[in-house]
């Protein structure tokens, strides 16, 4: 007998039985739920608790600062820098030429005086950071509410929690700040009669769009490098004789990501080397993720005891089946079966059972996934928190489907032996 | 195709039950000539069943021989015995055996699948055998939709399907009224000589004995133990 032969044969046999079928597929489906949802949710969290350490940036992420590496440079995650050392072009050129980076990202800053739309609060200096923004998804940057600035202009800014706390909100009321708008001032200083400095304000009168965590810079507000380009134009004007400092570096620092967790290392000593302070969260990101690694596999073998659970079921199902079909199991030897026939019969009826099962679960268990995510991400999104993405894994999908059907084969596997030694002589009822 | 000799000698088949062991067969000799149709008698226990079972390699000789064509049956075993019973005999149960979660066609279908046929060549067969037996308005039919009568023809069908050289029928009558009965006999002793198959069949009936060409008595043994 060919497998589509055998495989008709068993189709036809399960919807013969297909009250049992069913209620053994549900068995088999409500372990793979559970198993894929375990894993799809473990999968989220691990994402989540990672990126988190990554501030929403790529864990191979590394940040460089315009100083010299401090005597500690590579002993720590994020090391005390040296003295200020300027990143220029070709600095930027021969650290994005090392074998182990894969991307950089300049960040610029200038110096800003800004006026909170509260006539309470009073005018404060702060930072204005520019990048290039098209790229914030690959920098420490989360947006916790609203958007960050569209990437040319130069009226839009995104606002740090610290801008928050000047304010009077908080992350959960961080919305109210959205829509809002800011006076920001760039400095320049101008020769003065009397003996003190005269500075006046470049002023643009721009709009909060969104609220941001960032880690890239050290800035409360966030805008698009020509936003900023604009500030430090003015601002480079001022009278060198005045005492105004600047900083002379052209970038304020620069996110480099490695090829890889694994060449983060290797990347922040090739930069140590070219004479510029690191810092990455490296060793923690290792160390949280075998915990997480440790939390993965106790939940999979949870999925797993139930799927062993509903194996067990199968097994239970089809030696109920071979029981009852002896007299037929003997006709099929009468009219010429092979033990081999009667093997694969029952085989591909346990391995229907467990794809289907796997498949049904394995949705099921995505849609559970989701139901939890919104739960949870209501809680997050209370608490000021963004939420958490539910994702279909490849290796879920495939691993559910094809994992639970091939643990039906093997929980058939006893069945299946049992009924290809039935005597033929079954054929002819018990002697 | 021409039908098998049969050669049967000092077979012995005992069985084990809690009341002690039960001899069905003693020594038992046969021999039955090629194309013959023969009917085999004797009361239950006899060991008729059991006889027919032995010839069509259901079970396994205890102690004899049983030569079905110059094979004997003895020497095979595993896929061996399973090619021997596709590709010589022909079965009719007592109860059809019939699977009911297929057709008539599609049981029919069935017994010639495990010979490499192609699926076109086997429904052509199934077709052209269901119209042989009277039964192809009935052919897209489960088992549970069929009369008695017109199960058996659907069973007789089955045994007809890879054109066994040896027909061996288990009471294919006693699940019958008279007159379905009466035909059904007609159709095995048409179909048998038809073929020239080897037919031996085990019933009760003597009347149905009668139709025969020879007809054996088996008798009950003795409690060995």
């Amino acid at each position: 007998m060919n497998w589509p032969d055998a495989f008709l044969a068993a189709l036809r046999s399960l919807d013969r039985r297909a009250g049992r079928a069913a209620l053994t597929v549900l068995a088999v489906a409500l372990a793979a739920a559970l198993l894929s949802a375990l894993l799809i949710v473990s999968t989220a969290a691990r994402t989540r608790v990672l990126d988190q350490l990554a501030k929403g940036g790529p864990l191979a992420g590394i940040q460089v600062a315009a100083a010299a590496p401090g005597p500690q440079a590579l002993d720590a995650d994020t090391p005390r820098p040296g003295r200020p050392r300027d990143i220029d072009a070709d600095a930027v050129r021969r650290i994005r030429a090392l074998r182990s980076v894969r991307s950089v990202v300049t960040l610029e800053s200038n110096p800003v005086l800004a006026v909170a739309p509260s006539a309470a609060i009073q005018p404060f200096q702060d930072t204005l950071a520019g990048l290039d923004l098209r790229r914030v998804r690959t920098l420490p940057i989360t947006v916790i509410v609203g958007r960050s600035p569209t990437p040319d202009s130069l009226t839009e800014v995104a606002v740090t929690e610290g801008y928050l706390r000047r304010v009077g909100l908080t992350r959960a009321t961080a919305a109210k700040a959205v829509g809002t708008e800011v006076e920001i001032g760039a400095p320049r200083s101008f020769p003065s009669s009397r003996d003190r400095i005269d500075v006046r304000g470049r002023w643009t009168r721009a709009e909060i769009v969104g609220v941001v965590a960032q880690q890239a810079i050290d800035a409360q507000f966030l805008g698009s490098r020509a936003m900023v380009r604009a500030a430090r134009a003015w601002t480079a004007q001022s009278d060198p004789d005045s005492g105004f400092e600047l900083p002379s570096s052209r970038y304020a620092g620069l996110f480099v990501v490695a090829d890889g967790l694994d060449r983060v290392g290797s990347a922040r000593a090739s930069i140590t080397r070219l004479g510029y302070s690191t810092s990455s969260p490296e060793n923690l990101i290792e160390t949280v993720r075998r915990y997480l690694r440790v939390v993965e596999i106790v939940l999979a073998g949870i999925g797993l005891i139930a799927l062993a659970i509903a194996a067990l079921g199968i097994t239970n199902a089809l030696l109920a089946a071979v029981r009852e079909r002896r007299r037929e199991i003997g006709v099929l030897k009468a009219i010429g079966a092979r033990d081999r026939d009667v093997r694969r019969i029952f085989l591909i009826e346990a391995g229907i059972t467990g794809l289907i099962g796997g498949l049904v679960g394995t949705v099921a268990g995505y849609g559970i996934a989701r139901i939890l995510g919104a739960v949870v991400n209501q809680y997050l999104v209370d608490q000021g928190l963004p939420g958490v993405g539910i994702g279909l894994p490849a290796l879920v999908v495939v691993g559910g489907v094809l994992g639970s059907a091939m643990l039906a084969v093997l929980a058939g596997i006893t069945p299946a032996q049992r009924a290809a030694r039935l005597p033929a002589r079954q054929a002819m009822g018990d002697a | 195709m021409a039908g098998v000799p049969i050669s049967v000698r000092d077979v012995s088949m005992r069985y084990s039950t809690r009341g002690g062991a039960v001899e069905v067969l003693a020594d038992f000799d046969l021999a039955v000539d090629a194309g013959e149709r023969l009917a085999i008698m004797g009361p239950s226990g006899a060991g008729k069943t059991t006889l027919l079972a032995l010839i069509g390699g259901l079970e396994a000789i205890q102690r004899g021989s049983i030569v079905v064509g110059g094979t004997d049956l003895a020497h095979l075993h595993g896929d061996a015995l399973a090619a021997y019973r596709y590709q010589t005999v022909g079965f009719v149960f007592q109860h059809f055996g019939l699977l009911g979660n297929l057709s008539a066609r599609e049981n029919i279908e069935l017994a010639m699948s495990f010979g490499g046929r192609s699926s076109r060549d086997r429904r052509a067969r199934a077709q052209l055998l269901l119209d042989a037996v009277g039964i192809a308005h009935r052919a897209d039919h489960r088992p549970a939709e069929l009369s008695g009568g017109e199960s058996q023809r659907v069973a007789l069908a089955r045994a007809l399907a890879n054109e066994p050289r040896l027909l061996l029928a288990d009471e294919p009558t006693g699940n019958l009224d008279g007159e379905t009965a009466e035909r059904v006999l007609e159709l095995l002793d048409r179909t048998a000589a038809d073929s020239g198959a080897t037919l031996l069949t085990v019933t009760h009936d003597p009347a149905v004995a009668r139709r025969f060409d020879r007809i054996i008595q088996l008798e009950p043994r003795v409690i060995a133990s």
